[in-house]
């Protein structure tokens, strides 16, 4: 009751604001001249009565803003004063008000993008119930990015395991496979076991999930399809469920489809799912070889780190099963799987998102530099406010109202930057950054956004009370020259910020260079290349793919322009990895080393078209490659490995256990084999030619048509196309010059590096302008001063040198503390960073030199102003 | 300047409320009202009547509506509403209450402490 009577009467004194204060005059007013009619009958005259009815009454203004504020209405009052104040003044000063706004924008836009990036990496829920508690189980060795599983393995210890409620496995790898019925089409299918949706806790949108007589081997084939497969192929048919489909020439039933959002938590893509058909025995005694990637999902209660203690046991149990020397090298890993899915994004995403905190930052300074120089501005307009008896909460409403609209403005225009600016980085980086793709504006990110722009309106409507706090109000209604303090401590600030991202953008920039600036050993110029693969249907023996791949090579070699054409089942900088330990040498004892080596199989022009020196022996030639004979080249690491004292030509070598040994007929330079930042291993290369087992060994399903030819990509590819096509027309071919593959593995770097430096771009440029502003600002409040100087003798010289140590102590302290900022946290880049160690003196010095040229520049102007300053203008000045 | 609004409120709504208790009355009738049933035993900044009536207004406990005052002026009638009277016997208890505590404390003898 009695609060619904004050809402009704605090909406009427909303709804009727204006009725209201005239009533209230009204009533005042009566009452004031009531007893001035009293008065006036006890004698006093009409003037006399009125006067002392007045006085009597008390302040008029006063009471009559009390009643105003009875009915619960001063805040919206003085806010909607506030409101309408502040828009006016932002009409009478539009170059403050755009100036901030921008700033601000430019802030808190480049943030929210940023958050908007980072979020699905650091944040984003994975589409799975109760996510948090599913874990990736594994094996980590250095010879893979990812732990595995070995099937022998994975049987012991989920039948011995106390850590998790559920166990489950896929097979390693995606595969690629072929729907072969109308149109046919290739896809990425993915084996897993019967339980690995119950585990991950996805629900088939239609039908269901496998059943445990789907994974007998050689039961029935079935497959779920991904929602995405079953909208662009089957149109959404709810009927799809026990149709059957064509996977590979082979029949397979479809059991259901998967949710719209699901992904294989190894992050794969996949198409397909089928049963992982297993002869468990076999995989069990370790007569059967089965590559695994395992999940599980930690019981109640059970963290990752105590998941891995308990299985500790089992994983040294079965350690003595792996070969001895490869023991102490392998780790047991137990880590969610967002870590294992992020992992090497995650550090990125952390360093982008601490730039732009130190962006938003500069800006934030920017913005309440600007507040601040107002501020000064206004002194006297407060300092009479205050005299006529606004209080301070009220001055502090009024410029936090000030601060908060602007900021709520740069919010409206940052959001836009935040919608543009994803799609900017997103094709600055072309591959390899799947994760920008994902970057979405939702609830959290614009929640987010909010609190963010809220704090900066905050900081900057607060700033310039803290800077009017120092001295008592009332002595500023004359001018005063305040020192600037806050200013400047705003402005080391963002020299500080952005000496911390030029040096961070200058390593990376730096590091980048070294990286594209790489000798891989070989001669990428007029270099083409193609991958091709086949797919296990049409080409389920050796001999029918090497026959493909070899008619592909000499139907290519044809080709007029085609100087050369090989094929090699990896390109440098990457190669295959092998281990060195299953290696054997005629004649010698079994090596025993942790070592890993490159491998690489190739056609016999490899070397020639690909300008890869032969340093002894000969390199493969045509009749190599129509006989027989298993043969070998080797690097030059890999001969001073094994051969450093004898010739290493002609010498026998075993590449595995159970395969034949191969002569070595020559020693190539060393080229790139692991990545374009790691230094390169030992590498053996052995020849494909007419011999089928060669290609069996190599598993060699796919490769790379390398093509050296003058003619441009343009002119190449439809030649290439053609001839691949007049083998098997199914066969997608995709043409691009080597230098253009390259730079594909360099995508990722270029892309930190853009951003970075935009930031560090976007911070100096920043900075630069509260320099000059500081500066500028100092120099307009001494011109008296500067007059009076000159008239009293003082050079030119002086007056420059006057303005501009300030500048400089600012720059000098600016970078002093961003340096050490910069220097203290460089180790954090150390891992983003290639042949450039985090301490490069050459990038701190550099961008010390920079800041202090761009510094200088941005004193000086202001400064030379003040310096030609008329000595009679400047003592009249004020 | 704000001391006494800090000190009073309480009581000048009690006041308040009394004085309308007996009838309806215009802002400057309460005032005397005020001072005739007090014997001009207490004195009110007479402005300060008003930020309290509307606040009682707004609370609930009086009724305001427009009327013209003896000297012929328009102007608004307050007279409480069920609630204002309910309040002002709670008041007039609490302030009895009070009142004969603080009383009977100042005539504590020394031998009772």
């Amino acid at each position: 009751m009695k609060i619904l009577a004050q809402l009704r009467s605090f909406v009427s004194a909303l709804t009727d604001r204006a009725r209201l204060r005239d009533e209230i005059d009204e009533e005042l007013r009566a009452h004031i001249e009531d007893r001035a009619s009293d008065l006036e009958r006890s004698g006093l005259s009409r003037v006399e009565a009125e006067r002392a009815a007045r006085l009597e009454f008390g302040g008029y203004e006063k009471f009559k803003q009390e009643c105003r504020e009875a009915r619960g209405t001063r805040i919206v009052d003085s806010l909607l004063q506030d409101v309408r104040y502040t828009f006016r003044m932002q009409r009478k000063y539009p170059g403050f008000s755009a100036v901030a706004i921008l700033t601000l924008a430019l802030g808190i836009g480049v943030t929210t993008a940023i958050l908007s990036i980072v979020d699905p990496v650091l944040f984003r829920p994975l589409p799975y119930a109760n996510a948090d508690r599913l874990v990736s189980v594994g094996i980590k060795h250095a010879a893979e990015p990812f732990e595995f599983m070995m099937g022998s393995f994975y049987y012991t210890w989920s039948d011995h395991q106390t850590a998790f409620t559920e166990m489950t496995a896929q097979s390693a790898g995606p595969r690629p496979c072929d729907l072969t019925e109308r149109d046919a089409v290739r896809l990425n299918c993915s084996y897993v076991h019967q339980n690995f949706l119950p585990t991950l806790g996805v629900t088939p949108v239609v039908g269901s999930n496998f059943t445990t007589d789907d994974m007998l081997p050689n039961a029935p084939l079935s497959a779920l399809l991904t929602y995405s497969l079953w909208k662009s192929r089957y149109n959404e048919q709810p009927s799809i469920v026990n149709q059957v489909i064509e996977v590979d020439g082979g029949k397979a039933r479809v059991v259901g489809v998967l949710p719209r959002d699901f992904e294989m938590p190894s992050g794969q893509p996949a198409d397909l799912l089928l049963p992982r058909q297993i002869d468990v025995a076999a995989v069990r005694t370790g007569s059967a070889q089965e590559n695994m990637r395992v999940f599980a999902r930690l019981k109640d209660g059970v963290t990752a780190a105590q998941a891995r203690a308990a299985l500790e046991p089992a994983f040294d149990e079965s350690l003595k099963f792996a070969p001895a020397e490869m023991r102490s090298e392998m780790h047991l890993i137990v880590r969610s799987v967002r870590d294992r899915q992020m992992h090497d994004v995650i550090p990125v995403a952390w360093i982008m998102f601490g730039a732009v905190l130190v962006v938003l930052l500069v800006c934030c300074a920017n913005a309440g530099s600007l507040f601040l120089a107002r501020t000064a501005v206004r002194e006297r307009e407060f300092a009479i406010r205050t005299a006529m008896g606004a209080s301070k909460r009220r001055i502090l409403c009024q410029t936090l109202t000030e601060g908060l609209l602007i900021s709520a403005a740069s919010a409206v225009a940052g959001w836009i930057v935040a919608e543009e600016l994803p799609r900017a980085f997103a094709a600055l980086a072309p591959d390899g950054m799947a994760f920008l793709r994902k970057a979405t504006l939702d609830w959290r990110v614009l929640l987010a956004t909010i609190v963010m722009s809220f704090a900066c309106g905050v900081v900057c409507g607060l700033l310039p009370l803290l800077e009017l706090r120092g001295v008592g109000l009332a002595a500023r209604t004359s001018q005063t020259s305040i020192r600037p303090r806050l200013r400047r401590m705003l402005v080391v600030t963002q020299i500080a910020s952005s000496v911390l991202l030029s040096s961070a953008a200058v390593l990376l920039l730096r590091s980048l260079e070294k990286m594209e600036a790489q000798d891989f050993g070989v001669n990428s110029a007029q270099v083409i290349t193609a991958p091709l693969s086949v797919s296990m249907r049409g080409y389920d023996t050796s001999q029918k793919r090497m026959e493909f791949f070899r008619r592909a090579v000499a139907d290519l070699s044809g080709v007029p322009g085609f100087v050369s054409v090989a094929l090699a089942d990896s390109l440098p900088p990457n190669g295959s990895r092998h281990w060195y330990s299953s290696m054997a040498i005629a004649g010698r004892p079994p090596i025993v080393s942790q070592q890993v080596v490159g491998a690489r199989a190739v056609t016999a022009e490899y070397f020639n078209t690909l300008r890869i020196r032969i340093v002894r022996g000969r390199g493969f030639s045509e009749a190599d490659a129509s006989s027989t004979e298993h043969l070998m080249v080797i690097n030059q690491s890999l001969a001073a490995l094994m051969f450093p004292n004898v010739d290493p030509v002609g010498q026998q070598i075993q590449p595995d256990k159970d395969e034949a040994f191969y002569r070595v007929i020559g020693v190539a330079a060393d080229t790139r084999n692991d990545g374009i930042t790691a230094q390169g291993l030992p590498e053996y290369d052995t020849l494909l030619g007419s011999a089928t087992d060669e290609w069996e060994n190599r598993n060699f399903y796919s490769g790379t048509l390398i093509i050296r030819s003058a003619l441009p990509v343009a002119a190449a590819a439809p030649w290439i196309r053609r001839q691949i096509a007049g083998i098997d027309r199914l066969i997608p071919v995709e043409v691009q010059t080597m230098d253009a593959q390259v730079r594909r593995l360099t995508a990722r770097p270029r892309f930190e590096t853009a951003v970075i430096g935009f930031f560090a771009l976007a911070g100096l440029v920043m900075a630069v302008i509260g320099l000059y502003g500081v500066t500028a600002y100092t120099a307009s409040r001494r011109t008296h001063e500067i007059g009076v100087r000159i008239a009293l003798g003082a050079s030119r010289g002086d007056v420059l040198r006057l303005i501009m140590m300030e500048g400089v102590w600012l720059v000098f302290f600016g970078g002093v503390i961003g340096l050490a900022c910069a220097l203290s946290g460089a180790h954090l880049l150390r891992s983003f960073l290639f042949l450039v160690g985090p301490y490069d003196a050459v990038s701190f010095v550099g961008v010390a030199v920079v800041l202090g040229v761009v510094g200088l520049a941005a004193i000086l102007l202001p400064a030379v102003r003040a310096m030609r300053v008329d000595p009679v203008c400047a003592i009249r000045y004020e | 300047m704000n001391e006494r609004a800090q000190i009073l409120p309480g009581t000048l709504d009690l006041l308040i409320l009394k004085a309308v208790s007996l009838g309806p009355l215009y802002g400057y009738g309460i005032l005397l009202r005020i001072t005739q049933i007090s014997q001009g035993g207490l004195l009110i900044e007479q402005g300060a009547l008003y930020p309290a009536l509307f606040r009682l207004v707004h609370q609930g406990l009086l009724k305001g509506r427009w009327g013209k005052s003896e000297n012929n002026r328009r102007t608004k009638f307050y007279e409480l509403s069920s609630a204002g009277r309910k309040r002002l016997r709670q008041e007039e208890e609490g302030w009895n209450r009070l009142v004969a505590a603080i009383g009977s404390a100042l005539k504590a003898q020394r031998e009772e402490t």
